[in-house]
């Protein structure tokens, strides 16, 4: 595998784990954890429903990329959406954001932040870089692939 | 003229090759324009009227509302913004088609998660407005869609927007040397 392809799959790789921590802290993490790292003062429902909502898109935004990807369907577009997606929503959510606890910040709270712009930056990132990914799109050899051959 | 130049075959390849040249979506324009207004009436509703959208949608009750009153104005700007780049990338961009796929991504991505953050009581009580609602969502994204399929067919950067849009092609109803000055 060629170097860029490498760095193309290790990139991508981090977008999976990264997306896979924020699915695990948003539905399923234990509350009592989050609120004492200062990130889960969702309270009332309609936050409660808006960190589930966004959730479910990070979940069916996972999904469209693996499916995207392996079947070689619209992978470059699947990448461009979800890019798109992450940016803007970094923007949008601001307020909440800074509400839920930009302005006293604790470690693990920035850590997310910083986080959540790490997944606005790979996305933009591999759908830039789109021409180095790799040819054989076999999740097993490449994405969820420890050593490269 | 040209029959005396090119052969019958000739002919025919040309006229095959036209028809293929890329032809943008019908009445183009008109759909553009439909965007911007739809865009810009729920950017007005957002930017000056705050608190008629947060009792029309019910969340005055519930939400909270120093985060409601935030989101509207960060969505409001967002509108203004995507307004603006939509303007300047529509009459002087000449990849148009990543604009454009951009927007419709927004615009998609946009639709589903306000469910939840907005939409969510108002679903249980759903009226009339809230309806015509659903419908300028649907139109923004069909509207969008159909000029993306046929981003290439659209005429060469500077584009008029400023024309009269109910024409199929609002091009071919103006005269040449208006169609390259661009500018009404």
């Amino acid at each position: 595998m060629r170097a860029e392809t490498r760095s193309w799959v290790r990139r991508a790789q981090a977008l999976v784990l990264i997306c896979a921590v924020f699915i695990y802290i948003i539905l399923i993490g234990d509350t009592e954890f989050l609120a004492e790292a200062g990130i889960a003062r969702v309270d009332g429902p309609w936050m409660r429903r808006i960190a589930i909502s966004r959730g479910i898109f990070i979940l069916v935004c996972l999904a469209l990329i693996l499916v995207a990807f392996r079947l070689k369907l619209y992978t470059k577009e699947a990448f461009g959406f979800v890019a798109v997606s992450s940016v803007v929503n970094l923007v949008t959510d601001f307020p909440i954001l800074f509400q839920l606890g930009l302005e006293d910040p604790s470690t693990l709270y920035l850590s997310l932040f910083v986080l959540r712009l790490a997944v606005s930056l790979l996305t933009v990132s591999l759908y830039l870089d789109f021409d180095n990914a790799p040819r054989d799109r076999r999740l097993s050899k490449t994405l969820f692939a420890i050593r490269f051959r | 003229m040209a029959r005396e130049v090119l052969s019958n075959e000739e002919l025919a390849a040309l006229n095959a090759a036209a028809s293929q040249q890329a032809r943008p979506a019908a009445f183009w324009l008109l759909k553009i324009h439909i965007c911007f207004l739809l865009s810009a009436g729920v950017g007005i509703c957002t930017a000056f009227y705050p608190d008629f959208v947060v009792r029309w949608l019910l969340l005055d009750t519930e939400a909270d509302q120093a985060s409601l009153h935030a989101l509207l104005q960060t969505r409001s700007l967002a509108i203004a913004t995507v307004l603006l780049v939509g303007y300047f990338s529509y009459r002087y961009a000449e990849n148009l088609k990543l604009v454009l796929s951009v927007l419709l991504s927004i615009v998609i991505m946009d639709t589903f998660l306000d469910i939840p953050m907005f939409y969510s009581q108002k679903m249980f009580a759903p009226d009339l407005g809230f309806e015509l609602l659903i419908v300028t969502r649907v139109v923004l994204i069909y509207s969008l869609t159909s000029v993306l399929l046929r981003v290439d067919g659209l005429p060469a950067a500077p584009r008029r927007f400023f024309t009269n849009p109910f024409h199929r092609d609002p091009y071919a109803a103006l005269s040449e040397p208006q169609v390259r000055q661009g500018n009404p």
